[in-house]
């Protein structure tokens, strides 16, 4: 479906109660604009909104 | 939409409340929407307003389903493979996902980061400042957040920024699902999107209540190789992610109002 060589959106863990995304990631665009999302835990308070959180957020943007 | 549309529209803010939804194979969390619009605005206006609200792309998205989505995975040993949108065989999985926490995200246009070409035409209709909530483990969390339309990149549009929430969710899923996935430190999640569609046809689109379809490759990279992660995991799990589901089937918006504060 896709040519392009980077991507527009890059996400991975980084251990097991955060991701990080990069949004804007492929040339030529506005950007590159980093965030850091929380995966809700029992023993730690989350670092970032839960990625439910940053699509909504859009929403409301 | 209100500003090109030439309503009087002075202010706007939008507040989400944001809940858990425990239902079996339900998405796992529901919005309530709250638009408030200050200015001396009609009850038509309102309704064209509303109308535009619950089209936005990103709604769309969320709440009727618009994303057409290829998958493909790719294992570290080389093998690249598509997912089918079969669900006949899927394998179930022990893991849990952890309840959405509740909370809530306003939105506030920045009124003084609208941009104007010489003639005076809006080009852009500026930022948001985007105040999230929710509930932690040791105490309530805050963050802000910016988004909209701005020349000079500062802020990223709605819908990449949702996508940006949709690539969290499944690497989230996956790590929590596949857990040998997670700690091998090679799980990633990227999205391909065809060049963007101009902004004053998504407008229109919302203007006068079209769903438009937008397609997305997920290019999912996982460890070891299909014998190790057979697809059919991966599959079963991508089926569980949230926002997955709020993209295929919509069903996230609980319920909504737009009302109008005059001066």
């Amino acid at each position: 479906m896709v040519d392009q060589v980077q991507p527009n959106i890059i996400a991975r863990p980084v251990g097991r109660e955060s991701v990080l995304t990069v949004v804007g990631a492929q040339p030529g665009s506005g950007g590159p604009w980093s965030f850091v999302t929380g995966i809700p835990h029992t023993g730690l308070d989350i670092l970032g909104p839960p990625s439910q959180y940053l699509a909504v957020a859009a929403w409301a943007a | 939409m209100a500003y090109r549309g030439n309503i009087a529209l002075e202010d706007i803010t939008v507040d989400f409340e944001v809940e858990p939804v425990d239902l079996p194979n339900a998405i796992g969390f529901g919005v309530r929407e709250l638009v408030t619009l200050k200015g001396r605005i009609t009850e038509s206006e309102r309704v064209r307003l509303e109308r535009a609200s619950r089209f936005c792309p990103v709604a769309q998205a969320l709440t009727k389903g618009s994303m057409q989505i290829e998958d493909e995975v790719r294992w570290a040993s080389g093998e690249v493979a598509e997912i089918s949108t079969g669900l006949e065989s899927l394998p179930q999985l022990d893991g849990a996902l952890p309840n959405t926490p509740s909370g809530s995200v306003r939105g506030q246009h920045l009124l003084d980061t609208k941009e104007y070409d010489q003639s005076g035409k809006m080009e852009r209709e500026g930022e948001a400042k985007i105040s999230v909530s929710c509930e932690n483990l040791t105490r309530t969390s805050r963050w802000i957040l910016l988004g909209g339309h701005s020349s000079d990149g500062w802020v990223p549009p709605p819908f990449p920024l949702a996508h940006g929430g949709w690539a969290a969710s499944t690497a989230s899923t996956l790590s929590r699902l596949l857990p040998e996935v997670g700690d091998a430190n090679s799980l990633n999640v990227e999205l391909y999107m065809p060049a963007g569609r101009n902004r004053g046809a998504s407008q229109s689109n919302a203007a006068e209540g079209i769903v438009a379809h937008r397609k997305v490759l997920r290019r999912i990279t996982v460890p070891g190789s299909p014998s190790t992660f057979p697809i059919e995991t991966v599959q079963a799990a991508l089926h569980r992610d949230p926002i997955s589901l709020a993209y295929r089937n919509g069903g996230v918006l609980l319920h909504d109002e737009v009302v109008v504060e005059s001066y």
